[in-house]
C-alpha cells in the first residue's frame, strides 16, 4: 500500500458489501481499503485506528444507526470526510447524517464509477450529493420536526398499536398519548393514523 | 148464584145433560159464524151472549199466534207442571226433567245439586224477596237464590218430600203443601207442620190458596179455609168422595172462589160449592187472564175457558197439543202460558185471522180488491168474493178466464184484469172485452189505475195502456217507459202518473215522460209499490232496498237500519187513521204517521227506529208468504180492517191499539269470549294484548214473540254508529287496537223503539309490549346502542386490519430489505468491482465472480423463501424435526452421510417464522459442512434442554481457521446472518471449529414464550 493512496474504511454489517466495495476501492490506483467495520462501535474502533481519509458509511447497522457513528467520528476528528453509503431511507436520515457531519451521500447499487466519483470529490473536500438528495432535503417541508418522543408515538403506531397501547408501551398516560398522535398528524399534515405511518415512512421519520 | 152475573150460567145449570148442553154450545157457535168471521184457527171464545142480544164486539173472536217448545228446544222434559215468571220477567218452569228458565227465546237448563232425590220439580212460587220457591216430587222443597240452592227436607221438619203447592202468603209466610201435611216456613230453615191437630184435620194439600180475606184455603183430600187466628172451617163438595180430592183453588178478581177437583169444576155459592157442569174431567189447573177469561185445564179433556158467563172447550184442530193442561200462566204481556205432557205452549193473541179458500188449490192467488159496499174480491185461481167472513166463488159474467185483478171504478164500474185474456169492464151488466194488440200493449194485467180525467190506466207484464172515451193510448219501452215489465200504477195531486216498473220508475204528465232526480235515483229499482200519503208525500215501495219517501223533491230512504222489518216491500197502504200498512214477503207491519212522517236527518237520527207493529200469524197460518207485485196486494176496507193475500188464505186484520203492554226487552251481557275463552264479567274487562278476537253474546228477555225483539250495539271508540243485530246475538270484533273501549248493546220491541234497555261493559285492549311508549324508547335506545356498538367495532376492526395489513406490510419490507436489497446491492458491488478488476487481476476476480454466483444463487433462495413465508402467513406450528429430515434429504449426496439424532421428543413444533429462522440457520450450517469442511458425514443433533431446543450440526472436516471465526471477511459469510436469525427468536449462536476435527454450530432457542408477530418487540 503505497503512502499516497487515500485510505478508506468501508463500515457495513454486509460481508458481500463491503467485500464488493473493497474489491472496487482496491482497484483504484489512488485509493485502498484501510479497514473494514461490520458495527458502529467497530467503526469507531477502527476509524480509531488505522484513522483513514475517508469512510464509506452504511447507516444501518445491528448496532445502532450509522448516524450515530458520524457523530462519533466526527467527535473524534472532526475533518473526518465521511459518505454515507445505504440504501435509500428517507429525507429524514439524509437530513440527519448530513448534520451529523457526512459530506457525502451515495445510494447503494450506483455504478462503480459514480462511486469513485463521489470519493474523489469528497477526497477533494467538496460535498457530493446527487440530484434526487439535494431534491430530498429542499422539499423537506419546515417545521416537520418530530420530537423524539413523538416519533416513539409514530413509530409505535406504524406497529398498528392502539393509543392505549402505545400509553403501556411508553408508561405514559394515554391522553398524552392523544395529544401526541394529534401533533404529529398536524406536523405530517395528514388527517389519520394510517397516513401518518405513510408519510413517516417516506420521510424516514420510522423505519421497517 | 148471586156471583153469577152472566145469565147465560144459570141457564146452564138448567141444561141437564151435560152431552147436550156442549152441543148447544158447538151449536151457538156455529150460528155466531154466519154473522161475524169466523175463526177456522184460534181458540174461538164466540159468546152466546150474542144471540141473547149482547153487543157483538163482546163476542169477537180471538185469534192466537202458537208457539211451542219440547225437549228438542232446550227442555229438561216435555211434561211442563209448573209455570212462574220471575220478577225480572224470565219464567221458571218446573218439569219431570227438574228446573229450566226461559227468556223468550232461550231455555237453560238450571242444575240441580246432587244428590237430590228427584229432579221432578212440581210446584213454584216465586217469594217476596223475588228468590223461588221449588217442590220436588219426592226431593223435599228448594229455595233457589240466584245460582245459590238450598236444600230443605226430613233435616228441616219437612216429614214428606212430595211438595205438591206452595203459597206466600200476603204476610210473607210461605206454606207448603204436601202429599202427608200441610207445613209453614218458620226462619229461614225449618219447616213445620200445622195439620193434623185440633184445629186443622190430618190431609193430603194439594192446592193453597189465599182469599182476599186472608182467610187460606188448603185443598186436598179434604177442603178447609183457615182463618188468620187459626181457626179453620171444612168445606163439602159435591159428588162422591173419588171425586172431591182438591187439585187447584183460585179466587176470581169478582171474589168468587173456584176449585178444580178430581170430579170437575166447583164454585162457591152462597157458602156451598156447586158443580159447574160440563165439566167432569179431573181440573188440574186454574187461571184467570186479565181479560176476566177463567182458563180451565184438565187432565184428559183439554182447555175450557169461561168467558162472559160462556163455557167453551177449546177444540182447535191440533192447537193443543195434548188434552191434559198441566199449569197455566199467564205472563206480563197477556200471553197465555200452558204446560202440558207434551212441552210448553205459548199462545199469543193476534188481531189476524185467516179466511180461507174453499178450494186448497186457491190458496196460491194473487190479488184482493173490494168495493164500497164492503164486498171483498179474491182474485186466485178462481174468482171469489167474501162477504161476511166467508169465501165463495164469485160469478161475474164473464167468460171463464183465470182473473189477476178486480177494479172498482168509482162510478161502480168493474174492471177485471185476466191472466193472458185482457180486461173485461163490466157496467151495469155490459161486458166490454179490451186486449192487446187492439187496446192493450199486453193481455197480462198488473194494475189498474182511474186517474182524475177518468181515464182508465192498465199495467201489464208489457208496458202500459191508457184507455179513454176517445181511445186507447200506449206507452211502451220503445215510447219512453223505463221498462217494459210494469208493476203499479199511482196518480199524485199534481196529476202526475207514476209507473212503477221492474227496472226504474217512469213519469207521465200529460202523455209526456218527465225525467226528474227520482226518476234518476231510482232508475234500477224494482218498484212494486206507491202511495201517495194524506200528506202529499210519495212513497215508493222497492223489491230489494226497502222504501223511498218523495216530499217537497227530497229523496229519504228507509231500509231495515230504520227499523223497517223487511227491505223488500210488497204492498204500501195507509188507512183512515193514518196508519202505514207494509207487507213484504212473509211479513205484515205497520207503523204510526206520526213515525213516518217525523223529520228525519239520518246522519243526525242515526239511532232513531221507526216504530214498526209485525203482525204475527194465527196458529195455522205461521210462516204465511205474501203475495205481491200485483196490484192491489192489499186492501183497506170501508170498515178499516186490512186484507192480504197469503198462500194459507186470505190475511185479515182487524187493527186494535197496537201499542204492546208490558216491560219492554230486557237485555243482558252473557258472556265475553277472547279468543273462544268464555268470561262473565261483570264491571270491565281487560283484554290481554294477545286476544285477537272478541266476541260478545248478549240475550234479551222478552217473552213475545222474537221477531219484534231487535238488538243494537255499538263499541264506543271504535264503531260511529249503532249495528243492528236482528239475526244474531252476538257481536265480533278482531285486532283492536290497544285503548279504551265501551260495548253498548241494546234492545228494543220494534213497535216500540224508544223503550230501550241497553248493558254496557268497559274494556280495556292492553297493548303488547311492543305497543308501549316505554318499548319504542328502548328500542330506540338499544339501536343507539348498538349504532354506537357498530361504529366502535367497526374502527377496532379498522384497526386491526390496518395493523395485519401494517404487519405484513412490514415483514415483506423487512426480508427485502434485509436479504434481498442487500443480496442484490452486494451482487452489485461485486459486479462493479469485477467490471473494474477483470484485466488486472484474473484470480480475484474469479474469486468475486463466484461470490456474485453464490450471492445470486443465495438471494433467489432467499426471495423464495420470503414468498414461502407469505403463504404461510399464519403461524401455523411446524415440526422442526421433520422439516430438518426433509431437508437432508433434499441434499443428500453420496459421498456424504447425513445424520439426524433426535433426544427426547420426536416431534418438535415451533411458529412458523421461528422455526423458518432456525431452518434457515440449520441449512446455512448444513451448507457451509458441505462446501468447506469436506467432511463426509455431517451429523444434525436436536435436545430439548429444559424449555429450550438446542440444535447441533457437526461436521469432521477441516474446521474453519480461527481468524474466520472472529472475522469472517474471506469466505464463511453465513455465521453473522446466522447469529442474527438466532438473535431474532431470542436464541444464541455458537460456532467451534478446530483443524482437522471439524466444525460444531450449536444454536438455542426457547421453544416457548417468545413474542409472536411484533416486528419491533
Amino acid at each position: 500500500m503505497s503512502a499516497d493512496k487515500s485510505r478508506i474504511l468501508i463500515v457495513d454489517d454486509h460481508p458481500i458489501m463491503r467485500f464488493g466495495i473493497a474489491a472496487i476501492v482496491n482497484a483504484q490506483p489512488d485509493m485502498t481499503v484501510a479497514g473494514q467495520a461490520g458495527s458502529c462501535a467497530e467503526a469507531v474502533r477502527v476509524f480509531r485506528e488505522v484513522r483513514p481519509d475517508l469512510v464509506l458509511m452504511d447507516l444501518r447497522l445491528p448496532d445502532g444507526s450509522g448516524v450515530d457513528s458520524i457523530r462519533a467520528i466526527r467527535a473524534l476528528a472532526p475533518t473526518a470526510r465521511i459518505v454515507v453509503l445505504t440504501t435509500y431511507e428517507g429525507d429524514e436520515d439524509i437530513h440527519q447524517a448530513l448534520s451529523a457531519g457526512a459530506t457525502g451521500y451515495l445510494i447503494k447499487g450506483m455504478s462503480h464509477s459514480a462511486l469513485i466519483q463521489a470519493l474523489h470529490r469528497v477526497l477533494a473536500g467538496q460535498r457530493f450529493l446527487p440530484p434526487f438528495v439535494t431534491e430530498a432535503l429542499s422539499s423537506r417541508a419546515p417545521g416537520t420536526h418530530l420530537s423524539p418522543r413523538e416519533q416513539q408515538v409514530l413509530q409505535l403506531m406504524f406497529g398498528g398499536k392502539s393509543n392505549r397501547e402505545i400509553a403501556e408501551a411508553l408508561e405514559i398516560k394515554e391522553v398524552t398519548v392523544k395529544s401526541h398522535v394529534s401533533v404529529i398528524l398536524m406536523r405530517l399534515d395528514v388527517s389519520d393514523r394510517t397516513q401518518a405511518v405513510v408519510e413517516g415512512l417516506k420521510r424516514g421519520l420510522i423505519h421497517l | 148464584m148471586r156471583d153469577l152475573r152472566v145469565p147465560v150460567v144459570a141457564d146452564m145449570r138448567d141444561l141437564k145433560p151435560a152431552r147436550s148442553s156442549l152441543y148447544s154450545l158447538r151449536k151457538s157457535a156455529a150460528k155466531c159464524a154466519r154473522f161475524f168471521p169466523m175463526t177456522m184457527l184460534a181458540a174461538v171464545v164466540a159468546g152466546l151472549g150474542g144471540l141473547r142480544g149482547q153487543g157483538p164486539q163482546n163476542t169477537l173472536p180471538v185469534s192466537y199466534a202458537r208457539a211451542i217448545w219440547r225437549v228438542s228446544d232446550g227442555l229438561p222434559e216435555d211434561t211442563v207442571q209448573a209455570l212462574v215468571q220471575a220478577p225480572d220477567g224470565r219464567l221458571w218452569i218446573g218439569s219431570t226433567g227438574g228446573l229450566a228458565t226461559f227468556d223468550g227465546a232461550h231455555i237453560r237448563n238450571f242444575a240441580l245439586p246432587q244428590p237430590i232425590s228427584a229432579n221432578s220439580a212440581f210446584s213454584l212460587a216465586i217469594s217476596h224477596d223475588g228468590t223461588l220457591w221449588a217442590g220436588t216430587e219426592g226431593g223435599g222443597l228448594l229455595h233457589i237464590s240466584g245460582s245459590a240452592i238450598k236444600v230443605l227436607f226430613t233435616e228441616s221438619g219437612l216429614t214428606d218430600g212430595f211438595v205438591r203447592t206452595l203459597c206466600e202468603d200476603s204476610r210473607g209466610q210461605l206454606w207448603v203443601g204436601t202429599d202427608n201435611g200441610l207445613f209453614r216456613l218458620k226462619g229461614n230453615d225449618r219447616l213445620e207442620r200445622v195439620d193434623d191437630t185440633a184445629a186443622i184435620p190430618s190431609m193430603a194439600v194439594h192446592s193453597i190458596m189465599e182469599d182476599r180475606d186472608g182467610r187460606l184455603w188448603v185443598g186436598g183430600s179434604k177442603l178447609v179455609a183457615i182463618r188468620r187466628d187459626g181457626s179453620s172451617q171444612p168445606y163439602t163438595l159435591p159428588g162422591a168422595y173419588s171425586a172431591t180430592r182438591v187439585k187447584k183453588i183460585l179466587q176470581a178478581a169478582d171474589g168468587t172462589v173456584w176449585v178444580g177437583t178430581v170430579g170437575g169444576l166447583a164454585k162457591l155459592v152462597d157458602g156451598h160449592f156447586e158443580r159447574v157442569p160440563p165439566i167432569r174431567a179431573t181440573v188440574r189447573s186454574l187461571l184467570q187472564t186479565n181479560d176476566g177469561s177463567l182458563w180451565i185445564g184438565t187432565i184428559g179433556d183439554g182447555l175450557w175457558i169461561l168467558r162472559e158467563g160462556q163455557l167453551t172447550k177449546v177444540n182447535e184442530p191440533g192447537l193443543l197439543p195434548s188434552t191434559t193442561i198441566l199449569s197455566i200462566l199467564e205472563d206480563n204481556y197477556g200471553q197465555v202460558w200452558i204446560g202440558t205432557q207434551v212441552g210448553l205452549l205459548r199462545l199469543s193473541s193476534t188481531p189476524v185471522t185467516i179466511v180461507p179458500l174453499p178450494d186448497p188449490r186457491d190458496s196460491d192467488f194473487e190479488t184482493i180488491s173490494g168495493d164500497s159496499s164492503g164486498k171483498i174480491f179474491v182474485a186466485a185461481r178462481n174468482l171469489f168474493t167474501i162477504v161476511g167472513g166467508v169465501a165463495a166463488r164469485a160469478r161475474l159474467g164473464i167468460p171463464d178466464v183465470t182473473v189477476r185483478n178486480v177494479f172498482t171504478a168509482q162510478d161502480g164500474t168493474l174492471w177485471v184484469g185476466t191472466d193472458g185474456s185482457g180486461v173485461y169492464r163490466i157496467h151495469n151488466g155490459q161486458v166490454t172485452h179490451y186486449s192487446a194488440p187492439e187496446q192493450l200493449t199486453n193481455n197480462f194485467i198488473r194494475a189498474f189505475l182511474e186517474s182524475h180525467h177518468r181515464e182508465m190506466w192498465i199495467a201489464t207484464d208489457e208496458g202500459v195502456s191508457v184507455l179513454t172515451s176517445r181511445g186507447a193510448t200506449k206507452f211502451t219501452e220503445a215510447s219512453g217507459l223505463a221498462y217494459f215489465s210494469t208493476r203499479c200504477l199511482v196518480e199524485d195531486r199534481e196529476g202526475i202518473i207514476w209507473v212503477g216498473t221492474d227496472r226504474g220508475l217512469s213519469a207521465i204528465k200529460d202523455g209526456a215522460f218527465l225525467q226528474n232526480d227520482t226518476t234518476r235515483a231510482l232508475a234500477h229499482e224494482k218498484v212494486w209499490s206507491i202511495l201517495e200519503d194524506r200528506q202529499g208525500a210519495l212513497w215508493f215501495g222497492t223489491r230489494d232496498h226497502g222504501l223511498f219517501r218523495l216530499q217537497s223533491g227530497s229523496l229519504q230512504q228507509y231500509t231495515v237500519d230504520q227499523g223497517l222489518t223487511s227491505n223488500s216491500i210488497y204492498q204500501l197502504l195507509q188507512g183512515a187513521d193514518g196508519t202505514f200498512w207494509i207487507t213484504g214477503p212473509n211479513v205484515i207491519a205497520s207503523a204510526p204517521e206520526r213515525d213516518m212522517n217525523a223529520p228525519w236527518d239520518a246522519s243526525k237520527d242515526a239511532s232513531k227506529r221507526l216504530s214498526v207493529a209485525v203482525y204475527g200469524m194465527p196458529y195455522g197460518a205461521e210462516g204465511a208468504q205474501l203475495y205481491g207485485g200485483r196490484e192491489p196486494a192489499g186492501y183497506i176496507a170501508p170498515d178499516g180492517s186490512v186484507w192480504f193475500p197469503t198462500n194459507q188464505g186470505v190475511a185479515h186484520v182487524i187493527p186494535r191499539e197496537t201499542s204492546v203492554s208490558g216491560p219492554s226487552p230486557r237485555v243482558a251481557l252473557e258472556s265475553v269470549e277472547e279468543d273462544g275463552r268464555v268470561l262473565s264479567p261483570t264491571t270491565g274487562l281487560t283484554v290481554p294484548a294477545n286476544v285477537s278476537r272478541l266476541i260478545f253474546n248478549f240475550s234479551a228477555v222478552y217473552l213475545r214473540p222474537q221477531n219484534q225483539l231487535h238488538f243494537r250495539y255499538m263499541l264506543e271508540s271504535f264503531d260511529t254508529t249503532w249495528i243492528s243485530s236482528t239475526s244474531t246475538e252476538k257481536a265480533t270484533y278482531t285486532n283492536l287496537r290497544p285503548g279504551h273501549y265501551r260495548f253498548r248493546v241494546q234492545a228494543y220491541d220494534s213497535s216500540r223503539p224508544q223503550a230501550v234497555d241497553e248493558v254496557s261493559i268497559d274494556l280495556q285492549q292492553t297493548s303488547h309490549f311492543y305497543q308501549m311508549l316505554w318499548f319504542y324508547t328502548l328500542c330506540a335506545l338499544l339501536l343507539g346502542a348498538i349504532g354506537l356498538l357498530t361504529y366502535r367495532m367497526r374502527v377496532r376492526q379498522l384497526h386491526g386490519r390496518f395493523a395485519a395489513v401494517m404487519e405484513e406490510r412490514s415483514r415483506l419490507a423487512r426480508e427485502m430489505h434485509d436479504t434481498i436489497i442487500q443480496s442484490c446491492t452486494g451482487v452489485s458491488a461485486l459486479l462493479e468491482a469485477i467490471a473494474i478488476t477483470a484485466e488486472s487481476k484474473p484470480e480475484v476476480n474469479r474469486e468475486l465472480l463466484t461470490l456474485a454466483r453464490q450471492q445470486t444463487r443465495q438471494t433467489i433462495e432467499t426471495a423464495r423463501q420470503v414468498v414461502w413465508n407469505i403463504r404461510h402467513t399464519t403461524e401455523n406450528d411446524v415440526d422442526v424435526v421433520a422439516a430438518i429430515r426433509d431437508y437432508t434429504v433434499q441434499i443428500a449426496r453420496e459421498d456424504v452421510r447425513f445424520t439426524v439424532e433426535v433426544e427426547g421428543p420426536q416431534e418438535v413444533c415451533l411458529p412458523a417464522s421461528t422455526a423458518h429462522e432456525l431452518l434457515m440457520t440449520v441449512r446455512e450450517a448444513v451448507y457451509n459442512a458441505l462446501q468447506h469442511s469436506g467432511s463426509d458425514r455431517i451429523g444434525v443433533t436436536l435436545r430439548q434442554q429444559g424449555s429450550d431446543l438446542e440444535v447441533a450440526i457437526r461436521d469432521f472436516g477441516t474446521g474453519v481457521p480461527e481468524p474466520i471465526l472472529t472475522h469472517p471477511i474471506d469466505g464463511h459469510y453465513g455465521i453473522i446472518g446466522m447469529r442474527e436469525r438466532m438473535e431474532k427468536v431470542d436464541g444464541t449462536f455458537h460456532i467451534t471449529s478446530a483443524p482437522g476435527s471439524g466444525t460444531t454450530v450449536q444454536v438455542q432457542l426457547p421453544l416457548h414464550g417468545r413474542k409472536r408477530g411484533g416486528l419491533w418487540a
